[in-house]
């Protein structure tokens, strides 16, 4: 294994790394040919002659895509929004209890939406994910635009409420008084 | 090859010592275990010493044999007497093999905790066999293969992907001049702050335990990286004498390699050598929010290399 993926690397990185000097560091096989690199060869040959699955030296690896092979979207910032919202929620639920007008009501449930629907988004990816579904992601998309639209409504009703009825604390007030 | 052969001859020069000295401690025995051609231990005989009851236990294995054509996975009881066995599951499932069922596969070499090869699922939790006590209170202990791997035979995981993903952070010090190191014949100087940063991180045997504990790596392991790589990509990250740390971090941006943690914790619970891969998992997140920095190396430069 070791041979071939050093061949293929001198394949990609070109002869002129190959000529000069074969240095620890220019030896050393990169991500990209690994990547290349198949199965076993003595496990195709087993599995042509019709031999047990399993019967060969090595059993073949998975398929496996690295964070450099996929579409590489940044997630830093919507993780570090989360992380604030998740904060901001702490005084986010203290303060409209205390003051209570649709400015408040409105952070309170801003804050609630965006929380939950990262929440269930994030339980969407995990269980809705394109390898349930012979790696098509139709299914999958549509789930995660469903968690969109839920949330959307949720939170235009929300709104709705604080602005024709009540307001959510102050219902959450009438409901504790009950 | 080599090794199965001395192990042979080990038996083969061990067995009529274990013999006499069973026949010596049961002079007044029974004549079962007394007799010649009996085994020094087994299931079926009181126990070799003859001074203890056999104090039987059942454990019940996977078992899965690639080589039958459409066999389905089942679990097999095996009665081991714990007195005339070693104390850890390991010296359990040895014993099973080597004296009632060699066809039981499993991977194990240390035997003390060190190489990380017979890790399984034993009574619900990823560990190492041979540093887990054998529950003597009398129940039936589980053995399965570690959880939501592709299995090769009975406890025997395909560890492929895992070794592929390992492979995938770059395990290795990475520096920008290289040619300065004199090919070797150097060291990089490293405080002793900083070398101990690298404590918790570097005991790591990639035994598997944890990644194949994660709900997230179970689901998404093609495209998660798991615990136990993280741990290891956090290890070189921090590392003061590696020099591609935004090379290492840009890498891991991405929605899965690192956020499909979910800090669900498993990992850490479950490690059998006491580490925790769900706090690594968190600096790296700090690293990448730019909440956390890694911070100038303590002690730059080199130092010829002491030959002993």
């Amino acid at each position: 294994m070791l041979s071939l993926s050093l061949t293929r690397h001198v394949q990609l990185s070109g002869l002129q790394k190959a000529l000069t000097s074969l240095s620890l560091s220019s030896a050393r096989p990169s991500l990209a040919a690994f990547s290349t690199l198949g199965n076993c060869q003595p496990q195709a040959q087993a599995v042509q002659a019709g031999k047990s699955k399993w019967s060969g030296m090595c059993v073949p690896r998975r398929e496996f895509q690295t964070s450099l092979s996929m579409k590489s979207s940044d997630h830093v910032k919507l993780w570090t929004a989360e992380r604030l919202v998740s904060l901001g929620q702490i005084p986010a639920f203290i303060l409209p209890l205390m003051i209570t007008n649709p400015v408040t009501d409105a952070i309170f449930c801003t804050l609630l939406v965006l929380h939950s629907h990262w929440g269930i988004e994030a339980i969407v990816v995990d269980y809705i994910r394109p390898s349930l579904f012979g790696g098509k992601t139709l299914i999958p998309n549509i789930a995660q635009g469903l968690v969109w639209v839920f949330s959307a409504v949720t939170l235009g009703a929300l709104y709705y409420f604080n602005y024709t009825d009540v307001g959510v604390v102050n219902a959450i007030k009438m409901l504790w008084t009950l | 090859m080599s090794g199965v052969k001395s192990v042979q001859f080990l038996r083969s020069s061990v067995q009529p010592w274990l013999q006499i000295s069973s026949r010596t401690l049961t002079q007044s025995g029974s004549s079962s275990s007394a007799a010649p051609a009996a085994q020094a231990s087994s299931s079926s005989e009181p126990s070799a010493t003859g001074l203890r009851s056999a104090q039987t236990k059942t454990f019940s294995i996977y078992r899965w044999n690639p080589d039958k054509a459409g066999d389905k996975p089942t679990m097999q009881n095996y009665e081991v007497d714990l007195n005339a066995c070693g104390p850890m599951v390991l010296d359990a499932l040895i014993k099973i093999k080597n004296e009632m069922d060699p066809s039981l596969t499993f991977r194990r070499s240390c035997r003390e905790g060190i190489c990380g090869s017979c890790a399984m699922n034993i009574g619900g939790v990823n560990t190492l066999a041979c540093i887990s006590k054998i529950d003597t209170s009398g129940k039936t202990t589980k053995i399965y293969p570690l959880p939501h791997m592709y299995v090769v035979k009975d406890l025997v995981p395909d560890m492929n992907h895992f070794y592929e993903q390992y492979r995938s952070i770059q395990p290795w010090l990475q520096r920008k001049d290289e040619s300065s190191l004199g090919g070797g014949d150097k060291q990089l100087l490293q405080s002793t702050e900083d070398r101990a940063k690298l404590d918790g991180l570097y005991e790591c045997i990639l035994c598997a335990c944890c990644s194949t504990s994660c709900p997230s790596y179970w689901w998404n392991g093609d495209r998660y990286l798991g615990p136990a790589v993280l741990m290891q990509a956090y290890r070189w990250i921090i590392d003061s004498r590696d020099q591609t740390t935004e090379a290492r971090l840009d890498k891991l941006k991405d929605p899965f390699s690192v956020y499909r943690c979910h800090t669900i914790m498993n990992c850490t619970k479950t490690c059998p050598k006491g580490l925790n891969p769900g706090r690594a998992i968190a600096e790296i997140k700090k690293l990448l929010a730019g909440i956390a920095q890694k911070g100038e190396p303590g002690l730059e430069g080199t130092a010829t290399i002491t030959r002993a």
